[in-house]
C-alpha cells in the first residue's frame, strides 16, 4: 500500500466511522497519514473550532486476530496559525515507524463531535 | 519488586543556546544509589533541516560501560526539533553531576532552546538488556497517545517513560501522565512524562503529550520501556480493607504484617522462619508446608489455623468466640490453652517424648470443651470445667487423673488400666467404663467414685 485516500474530500456526519482494516504489505516501514485542516485557502475545510476530531490508529501483527494501539489523537477545527512560524497548518499529519512482521493490518477508528469536511489519507511506506 | 523513581533524581535543567550549534546542560550535584538506573531525556530547538546527536557523561558516580542512547528522533525523520532519550547503570555510588549535550542543531542564537531530565530509578534492570523496546514519531496533532513499544505488548514488566518537543512552541504541555514541562515562547516547548506505576506483562501502555490550547502542535517524540528487575528480597507492608500477598516461592526472611477487614497470606512453599501477626475480622492462612518454628497468634471473631504438616513445636493462644485447630501429626509437647465459647480440639494421633513418659496438658474452660484424641500415651491430667465437659479416649493407659466439675459431666473409655482417681462433683454424674484392669503385677485396683 503507497499513498491512499481512505477518505475523500466530503462532509462527514457526527458520529464513529471505521477505517480498513487494509494490509499492509511486507517489507513496508513506515507510515504517515494527513487528515486536511481550515486554512484561508480552504475555508470550507474543517472550519468550526468546537469540532472535535478524535482518531485511534491500531496496528494488528496477526492477521487481524488481536490490536494494539499505534497512536490517539484529538484535535479542534478552525483556522491553526504556528506561533513560530506564523503560517497556516494545513494538515493533521501522524508519522512513525511501523512495527515489524508479515501479517500487518491497519485500521482507524474517528470519531467526530460535529459534521466536519474533511478529506484522510495514509502512505505506507 | 516493583521500579520507584528515586529521590536522588535532580531537577530539570534548561538548555540555554551560545549562538552556536552545540547545545549544552547540566544538572546540579545528586548522589545515585548504588545498582541504579539513571535514563536522560533531552528536548531541544533546532534549525529546521538539522538532526543533532545526543551525548551524555557525569562526574562522580560510576557509571558501568558508559551512556547508551536508546532511542533519538529529529528533521530527518520527521519534524525539527530533537528529541532523545539515553540511559545508564550506576555501579558506584558518589555526589556527581550529568551533562547532556546535543551537537548539530544548526546555530541557535542565545535563548532557552530546550531541556534535559534525569531520573534515578531503583528496582529495575540493570543487565545490557535493560530496556524492554523504544518508541518514535511525529505529529501535527495537538494531544497525542502514542504506544510506548512499537511491537505493542510488553512481555515482561516494565517502567515507561517518553519525552516530545513542540516546534511550533504552542506553549506548556501537559500530560495525563506524570510529567515535567518546558516552553520559551515562540521558540520550542517540550515535556517529558512517564507513568506514575509498573506496566505489566502483556498490556499494551501508552504516554500521552497534549499541547497547549487546541491548535496544531509540531510533535518529535520518543518513548522507552524500561524493565523491572528479576527476582530479589520481597518485603511486602500490607494494610487496608483487603491485602492479599500471592507468591509461587519464597526463600529467606518473610515478614508480612497484615491489618484490616481482610488478611490472606498464600505461599506456595515458605522456607526459614515465617512470623505472621494476623489481626482482623477474618484472617485465613493456608500453607502448603511450614518448616522450623511457626508462630501464629490469633485474635479475632473467627480464627483458622490449617497446616499440613507442623513438626517441632507448636504454642498455639487462641481467644475469641469460636477456636478451632486441626493438625493432621503432632510430634513432642503441645500445649494449647484455649478460652471462649466454643473450644475444639482435633488430633489424630498425640504421641510422647522419648521415653515413656510425655506429658499433654489441657486446660479447657468454656460452655463446651470437647477433647477427642485417637491415643493417649503416658500420663494425661486434664482439668475440665465448665457446663458441659466430654472426655472420652480410645484407650487410656497409665494414670488418669481428672478433675470434673459442671452441670454434666461424662467419660466414656473404653480401657481402663491401672489406677484411675475420678472426682466428680455437679447435678448429673455419669461414668461409664468397659473394663477395669489391675495394675502389674497383680496388685487390685483401687477405683474410688467420690460423689461432691
Amino acid at each position: 500500500m503507497a499513498r491512499s485516500t481512505v477518505l475523500p474530500v466530503a462532509t462527514y456526519p457526527a458520529g464513529t466511522r471505521v477505517i480498513g482494516p487494509v494490509n499492509i504489505q511486507n517489507g513496508l516501514t513506515n507510515i504517515f497519514v494527513d487528515i486536511q485542516r481550515c486554512t484561508s485557502a480552504a475555508p470550507t475545510i474543517w472550519p468550526s473550532e468546537t469540532a472535535k476530531l478524535t482518531t485511534l490508529w491500531e496496528i494488528s501483527l496477526d492477521a487481524g486476530n488481536t490490536w494494539g494501539t499505534w497512536i490517539q489523537t484529538e484535535d479542534w477545527g478552525g483556522i491553526s496559525v504556528s506561533p513560530k512560524t506564523g503560517l497556516e497548518v494545513p494538515l493533521l499529519t501522524i508519522g512513525g515507524p511501523l512495527p515489524a512482521g508479515t501479517q500487518r493490518r491497519l485500521r482507524a477508528t474517528l470519531t467526530l463531535s460535529e459534521s466536519i469536511r474533511t478529506q484522510v489519507g495514509v502512505d505506507i511506506t | 519488586m516493583a521500579i520507584a523513581r528515586d529521590s536522588s533524581s535532580p531537577a530539570q535543567v534548561t538548555i540555554v543556546s551560545s549562538n552556536g550549534s552545540t547545545q549544552t546542560a547540566t544538572t546540579a550535584s545528586f548522589t545515585p544509589p548504588l545498582n541504579s538506573v539513571i535514563t536522560v531525556s533531552v528536548a531541544c530547538d533546532t534549525v529546521a533541516g538539522n538532526t543533532p546527536t545526543f551525548t551524555v557523561s557525569n562526574t562522580g558516580f560510576t557509571v558501568s560501560g558508559g551512556w547508551t542512547t536508546h532511542v533519538e528522533r529529529g528533521d530527518s525523520e520527521g519534524s525539527a526539533g530533537f528529541v532523545a532519550i539515553a540511559s545508564g547503570v550506576v555501579t558506584t555510588s558518589a555526589a556527581g553531576t550529568i551533562t547532556g549535550t546535543v551537537a548539530g542543531t544548526g546555530v541557535l542564537t542565545p535563548n532557552n532552546r530546550g531541556a534535559i531530565w534525569t531520573d534515578v530509578w531503583t528496582g529495575a534492570d540493570t543487565s545490557g538488556t535493560r530496556i524492554e523496546g523504544t518508541n518514535e514519531g511525529s505529529s501535527t496533532s495537538n494531544n497525542i497517545t502514542p504506544n510506548v513499544e512499537s511491537t505493542g505488548t510488553l512481555s515482561t514488566a516494565c517502567r515507561c517513560l517518553g519525552v516530545a518537543g513542540d516546534w511550533n512552541g504552542l506553549g506548556s504541555p501537559t500530560s495525563t501522565d506524570t510529567s515535567n514541562s518546558f516552553h520559551q515562547a515562540s521558540i520550542y516547548s517540550a515535556i517529558r512524562a512517564y507513568k506514575a506505576s509498573d506496566s505489566s506483562s502483556g498490556t499494551t501502555p501508552t504516554i500521552n503529550f497534549d499541547g497547549s490550547g487546541t491548535g496544531a502542535a509540531d510533535w518529535n517524540w520518543t518513548t522507552l520501556a524500561l524493565k523491572v528487575a528479576a527476582g530479589g528480597d520481597v518485603s511486602v507492608n500490607l494494610t487496608g480493607q483487603s491485602s492479599t500477598v500471592s507468591a509461587g516461592t519464597m526463600t529467606l526472611t518473610h515478614t508480612q504484617p497484615l491489618t484490616g477487614d481482610t488478611g490472606t497470606v498464600s505461599a506456595g512453599t515458605l522456607i526459614a522462619s515465617l512470623s505472621i501477626p494476623i489481626i482482623g475480622i477474618s484472617n485465613p492462612t493456608a500453607q502448603g508446608t511450614l518448616s522450623v518454628v511457626r508462630e501464629t497468634p490469633v485474635t479475632g471473631s473467627s480464627s483458622t489455623v490449617s497446616p499440613g504438616t507442623i513438626i517441632p513445636s507448636l504454642s498455639l493462644g487462641l481467644t475469641g468466640e469460636q477456636v478451632t485447630v486441626s493438625q493432621g501429626t503432632l510430634s513432642p509437647v503441645i500445649e494449647i490453652p484455649l478460652t471462649g465459647q466454643s473450644i475444639t480440639i482435633s488430633t489424630g494421633t498425640i504421641t510422647a517424648t522419648g521415653g515413656d513418659t510425655s506429658n499433654v496438658s489441657v486446660e479447657l474452660t468454656g460452655q463446651s470443651v470437647t477433647i477427642t484424641p485417637g491415643t493417649l500415651v503416658p500420663n494425661t491430667e486434664i482439668a475440665l470445667g465448665g457446663v458441659n465437659v466430654t472426655v472420652s479416649h480410645g484407650s487410656l493407659l497409665v494414670s488418669l487423673s481428672s478433675e470434673v466439675s459442671g452441670q454434666v459431666v461424662n467419660i466414656s473409655q473404653g480401657t481402663l488400666s491401672p489406677e484411675m482417681a475420678v472426682s466428680l462433683s455437679g447435678n448429673t454424674l455419669s461414668i461409664s467404663l468397659g473394663t477395669i484392669t489391675p495394675s502389674v503385677p497383680g496388685a487390685a485396683t483401687t477405683t474410688r467414685i467420690i460423689w461432691g
